[in-house]
């Protein structure tokens, strides 16, 4: 919300993803609750320090926004952190009746001519003074930092939308209740100040970096009539038309018990925690599970390009479609990119950064920008100065060809393998890795078995598998590609 | 057994029994909220010497078959000579990219990725760091590579080549970021841009270090004794760990000379402001002056003074006003640096262009009101205390963060179970003392100024 959102986002799935090979920890720790409601919670107990790491998803996200309301879902995400009728207000039956005015004469402005729109501004501006006498400023945040609570903060991707914090263990029914509370009950005040927040929030993320733009316009080059092909931030003219009412709309449709999955990992007592929740989350109104719609684009039949410009260093984004979980292709994606991109030993890093010096760095991720739907196997390049992007290109297919046409050693795909557990154990240390895993996988495949699926799955993609998913989906007709020019 | 070893490395330096103390108007929260914070023994761990001067410390921990390790390197850029600034950097960069006399740059590479084990490198101002994490089984190996890039490193011409162009790039692409080149430049504002404080590898400077230089510097920087090793994970005993280790630094001689201090800074207050011209839609701005020094007895005044502030966007004076009250900004903090010799005291914030003089004044207001005009009240030091001295623990699972801090914290000189004395250092900070540092060591009229942004659309700010 806060911090990270977008930029998160890149990170999160420029990492591997983890093969699991411990799976007692999980198969015979975890422990599920599916409550009356619909929602469910994942339960691991791991003792040392006395906290716990939670993690509430909602599978709500950029995919399920409609066109013209792009970054409902982010906005809603930040809004979720300006308390309930309970939590921030000083007097909410007075404040109740500001915040309807306030969006009644919202409704009137949208409609109005400048001349009107001029007195109506100044009525709104009016309100929201009045309003904001009732506000007590940022209580829900307060009241989990004076509790000890830490990196409290939310995200939102293409898929989901995840609220988690870390906190000492006798704050479980604190949590139950601020968590519960903000999911059921939630207050839109101060929606228009940070409605501009989030505006700052665009200009900082994607219009004034050059990253930022470069992945917006690869998004739309691969997926352009797919929602994974609009930015989950939202555009700018969108962000600048939302309402508090269209807030509470898609809130009402999409934050139901049966579409959010909460994960608990720390220093807790299961028996206690299952009887917490029930209290808590347990009397959340059911409601109608959203239905999803959305469209796939097919895979594209010839190459696409898009440039864009910037007083910046030069740099090439490429994706290609493919398919996502539990898709068997997928898989096979994980060790690709491996072999093609993960660390000094990859192909693309010996042949473009060591030994032709075309690139400052190259990576790799093997499912972005979702996993809900069909994803792209995407490379970023930091091209050096004056180097050829076809040249880049060129050789990058040359290294793909490599896999498709000559042997890919067993040593090679052991040292693919090898590398994936390593970091699957990596994640283990922590308590918020785990909670976030767990929850994840729930939220997305339906159950998070899927982490004890996947290294089998991983252990028995051979080269004849490599070879037909970069014959599938890697040639260069599927490719598009997005190119960062310096501007002086 | 396994339980022995447990309770004994859990005996000291007990955070105990913080209770929140709050008046709610919410009888539900009241009651949630007062619960105590659970007891959080911070380990044992002993500060160790090995032969040759070599410090070390040890957290083990069999949860995962997993083993971290943090080697600190008494070195840094401000040892640079004044002709060769980046040549710590590329040091850096070279102990791991450059192989070493047994093992080509290529083969080690290719022994660390089999391993799925990573090994990064890095010197920055005052010191170098090498961090690894590896699977149990892999970490004698890992260490015993780790030593020869220390001992035996090669510096592969061919690899200095691409760290070179590598540098480069990256001196390039921070200036794609304002953030970036913000926190670059401003410290050249305050320190000058030839100190050894401010001071930063240029696209030329980079070109004319030599690999003699690099040589050169190494054989003046890296030693045993100004090496400190810290492990955490998955190993059987310390014994074994030592078994390890002690082959590895054996013959290794200690350093001849005392690193030479640079020369003590003035604080210099002269108010100043610059433009760096750059298209963009969105100013971002960072102003401020010298912090203070790292073992100066007001340093957790300062720091509380800081949280209050601006330490966390959401619930500090500058966030509530300048972000939730006026939508102006999506990110706005400060920071207290406490350092060797000042650290830097600054507010950054990105805001549209429009605004950024609006942003700078309301800034400076609110640094102005914590000097008389709106002093921190006993609540609001009472919460910003309680939120930090209630989450200290938190940063501790995973656990290796604990080995992390008493590595820096012995490498910078604290004593041990330094957590300990700061937490009661905190606890005794009054209001009183918040005015008294506020006044002392804030300057809000003498401000330095940067701002990165588009000179067409900022109307002449700053002056």
């Amino acid at each position: 919300m806060k911090r990270l959102s977008f930029l998160f986002l890149i990170i999160f799935f420029l990492l591997p993803l983890s093969s699991f090979s411990n799976p007692d920890l999980l198969s015979k720790g975890v422990k599920e609750i599916v409550l009356p409601n619909g929602m469910k919670f994942l339960l691991l107990r791991r003792t040392g320090a006395p906290l716990f790491s939670a993690y509430i998803q909602v599978r709500v996200g950029g995919m399920d926004e409609t066109a013209g309301q792009t970054g409902i879902a982010h906005l809603l995400e930040h809004m979720a952190f300006k308390g309930t009728t309970e939590i921030g207000t000083s007097n909410y039956s007075e404040e109740k009746n500001l915040l309807a005015q306030i969006e009644s004469v919202h409704e009137r402005w949208k409609k109005a001519n400048s001349g009107e729109r001029k007195t109506l501004s100044a009525e709104m501006s009016r309100l929201i003074q009045q309003a904001s006498e009732y506000v007590v400023k940022e209580e829900f945040s307060t009241i989990y930092l004076r509790n000890g609570g830490s990196d409290l903060n939310a995200t939102t991707s293409q898929d989901l939308t995840s609220y988690f914090l870390k906190l000492p263990k006798s704050k479980l029914r604190l949590w139950a209740y601020l968590e519960s509370q903000r999911l059921q009950d939630p207050v839109f005040r101060e929606f228009y100040s940070e409605r501009d927040v989030v505006r700052e929030e665009r200009r900082t993320r994607v219009d004034d970096s050059p990253f930022g733009k470069l992945y917006e316009a690869l998004l739309k080059l691969v997926f352009p009539h797919s929602p994974y092909g609009r930015p989950t931030i939202g555009y700018a003219k969108d962000i600048q038309q939302l309402s508090a009412t269209d807030l509470e709309r898609f809130y009402k449709k999409f934050y139901v018990p049966s579409n959010m999955v909460g994960a608990i990992v720390g220093d807790i007592d299961l028996a206690e925690t299952e009887t917490i929740l029930k209290e808590y989350f347990g009397p959340i109104p059911a409601g109608t599970p959203p239905q999803e719609k959305f469209i796939e684009d097919p895979y594209p039949t010839q190459s696409r390009r898009a440039e864009t410009f910037a007083q910046a260093s030069p740099a090439m984004m490429i994706g290609y479609q493919k398919p996502n979980l539990p898709h068997p292709d997928d898989f096979v994606f994980d060790v690709l990119e491996q072999i093609l991109c993960e660390g000094r030993t990859s192909r693309f890093y010996r042949r473009l950064v060591d030994q032709e010096q075309l690139v400052q760095n190259v990576s790799c991720s093997p499912s972005i920008p979702g996993s809900r739907a069909k994803n792209m196997f995407f490379v970023y390049l930091s091209v050096n100065q004056g180097k050829s992007f076809d040249e880049i290109l060129n050789k990058l297919q040359e290294e793909m060809v490599k896999v498709e046409t000559e042997k890919v050693s067993e040593e090679e795909l052991k040292k693919a393998k090898k590398n994936l557990t390593a970091d699957w154990y990596y994640n283990l240390e922590s308590n918020e890795d785990l909670a976030q895993m767990l929850s994840y996988f729930e939220a997305i495949s339906g159950s998070w078995k899927y982490l004890l699926e996947h290294p089998k799955k991983i252990q028995a993609v051979g080269d004849e598998d490599l070879k037909r998913v970069v014959k599938k989906y890697l040639q260069p007709q599927r490719r598009s590609v997005a190119i960062l020019k310096s501007k002086s | 057994m396994k339980n022995l070893i447990r309770f004994q490395l859990f005996i000291v330096a007990t955070f105990v029994l913080l209770f929140v103390e709050i008046l709610h108007a919410n009888p539900t929260l009241q009651k949630l909220e007062n619960t105590s914070i659970p007891e959080f023994k911070i380990p044992n761990i002993k500060r160790q010497h090995l032969k040759n001067g070599v410090r070390l410390l040890t957290l083990p921990n069999h949860d995962v078959p997993v083993v971290r390790g943090y080697i600190y390197l008494q070195t840094g850029s401000i040892y640079e000579p004044a002709d060769q600034v980046g040549v710590a950097e590329m040091l850096g960069d070279m102990l791991r990219e450059g192989g070493t006399l047994r093992h080509s740059a290529d083969e080690i590479d290719q022994m660390l990725s089999e391993i799925g084990a990573e090994v990064e490198s890095d010197i920055g101002r005052e010191y170098g760091l090498i961090v690894f994490k590896c699977l149990k089984e892999d970490y004698p190996k890992v260490l015993q590579l780790i030593f020869e890039m220390l001992r035996e490193p090669r510096f592969d011409p061919a690899r200095l080549t691409i760290v070179k162009l590598k540098s480069k790039e990256s001196i390039r692409r921070q200036e794609d970021d304002p953030s970036k080149l913000a926190l670059r430049e401003f410290p050249k504002m305050v320190y000058g841009k030839d100190n050894v404080w401010g001071r930063t590898p240029s696209l030329a400077s980079i070109d004319s270090i030599s690999r003699e230089n690099i040589v050169s510097f190494y054989q003046r920087s890296i030693f045993p004794d100004r090496l400190l090793l810290a492990i955490y994970g998955d190993f059987s005993s310390d014994k074994e760990l030592k078994k390890v280790i002690n082959p590895l630094i054996d013959g290794w001689n200690r350093s001849r000379e005392k690193l030479p201090n640079p020369p003590p800074l003035e604080k210099d207050w002269k108010r100043e402001a610059l433009l760096i011209p750059k298209k963009i839609d969105q100013a971002t701005l960072i102003f401020g002056h010298f912090g203070d020094k790292r073992f100066n007895p007001d340093k957790y005044a300062l720091i509380m003074l800081n949280d209050i502030l601006g330490g966390d966007t959401l619930v500090s004076r500058l966030g509530k006003e300048i972000r939730s009250n006026q939508g102006l900004v999506y990110g706005v903090y400060s920071r207290f640096g406490l350092e060797t010799d000042f650290g830097l005291f600054y507010i950054m914030a990105q805001t549209k262009s429009p605004t950024a003089v609006r942003v700078f004044e309301e800034s400076q207001r609110i640094v102005h009101d914590l000097q008389g005009k709106i002093p921190v009240g006993e609540d609001e030091l009472r919460f910003h205390r309680q939120s930090l001295l209630n989450s200290l623990f938190s940063d501790y699972e995973p656990s290796y963060n604990i080995l992390k801090d008493e590595a820096r914290f012995w490498y910078f000189g604290y004593p041990p179970h330094y957590l300990e004395f700061f937490k009661k250092n905190v606890e005794r900070v009054t209001v009183e003392d918040l005015s008294r540092v506020a006044e002392k060591y804030l300057r809000p009229e003498d401000f330095k100024l940067l701002v990165i942004g588009d000179p067409e659309k900022l109307g002449g700010f700053p002056q």
